[in-house]
């Protein structure tokens, strides 16, 4: 089994390639890029491939029968919704004529056999994708994108509380 | 942005009255919680109103125009929460953006709470 990531080194992604690697896509396509295009295009990357590694867990989980009834069911409509959100992230990176966008990546741990574990990383792995999407909000330059993030959002806190309230977490 | 701001208050009208429809025995505790939150973000947004050097928030509006159940309390919460991401869109400068967000979180997590209680009270019909 792989090493689970830690909650800190996953959400850090979003902002590390948001805030380095402007630099190593100044050039997009073969034409220069204004930094705050080429960080929309970074954030635009890692977002995508956060959104893979989401449709990934929750595909695995819900093939291997660990989601079941109720967690079945939420887990296929987050997947659906992470689908929705890659997609709409990968057409944005098209009309701005970025490159092509990153190819769909696996989650990077495969939680075991109990149940609750794959209840309890799909938290981790929504909360994660929360505070990614919170730090890198402010530094999205252009407007249509920013709002496209934070409608995806309010999609990733309705799935964290889903899974915070089936671990029966206080929610409020 | 007084635009943005204007229809969070407008919108925050609404919940309340939703919150407040309640049944107590089962609603009390979320009503409770969820007057306290908005008081927080009221209190927020009249700061920001005065950052930007903007009027304060209008006077209420007349009553909501939706019926007070929980149907009606997710449509406004998904309202309210859809409507600080236009307004986190609008805002440019990263200081409004992180309170704005912090806000969207709040609300949208409020809107989960009901989501859940509706899909609850689905299945023991």
């Amino acid at each position: 089994m792989s090493e689970r990531p830690s909650r800190r080194q996953f959400c850090l992604e979003l902002a590390r390639l948001a805030g380095a690697t402007p630099a190593a896509l100044a050039v997009l396509g073969g034409r220069p890029a204004a930094a705050a295009d080429a960080t929309d295009f970074a954030v635009l990357f890692a977002a995508i491939n956060m959104e893979s590694q989401a449709i990934d867990l929750y595909n695995r989980g819900l093939e291997r029968g660990f989601f079941a009834d109720r967690s079945a069911q939420q887990a296929a409509d987050f997947r659906g919704d992470h689908l929705g959100h890659r997609d709409t992230q990968i057409e944005i990176a098209r009309e701005r004529g970025g490159p092509l966008p990153p190819e769909p990546a696996r989650y990077p741990y495969t939680p075991g056999d109990d149940p609750r574990a794959w209840i309890r990383e799909a938290q981790r792995m929504e909360q994660a994708a929360i505070d990614a999407y919170s730090g890198v909000l402010r530094r999205i330059g252009d407007r249509d994108q920013r709002l496209v993030a934070a409608y995806i959002l309010v999609d990733e806190v309705r799935h964290a509380t889903a899974w915070s309230a089936a671990l029966g977490l206080r929610l409020y | 942005m007084r635009a943005r701001l204007d229809a969070l208050d407008e919108l925050e009208l609404e919940v309340r009255a939703q919150l407040a429809a309640l049944p107590e025995a089962r609603g009390g505790e979320l009503a409770a919680s969820g007057f306290r939150t908005l008081a927080r973000l009221r209190r927020e947004r009249a700061e920001l109103r005065r950052s930007f050097g903007l009027l304060p928030a209008k006077p209420a509006a007349g009553p909501a125009e939706r019926e007070p159940d929980l149907g009606s309390l997710r449509e406004s919460l998904s309202d309210r929460a859809f409507a600080y991401a236009d307004a986190v869109a609008e805002a440019a400068d990263a200081a409004p953006v992180g309170l704005l967000v912090e806000h969207l979180r709040v609300v949208a997590q409020l809107l989960a709470v009901v989501e859940l209680w509706i899909d609850e009270e689905g299945r023991r019909e």
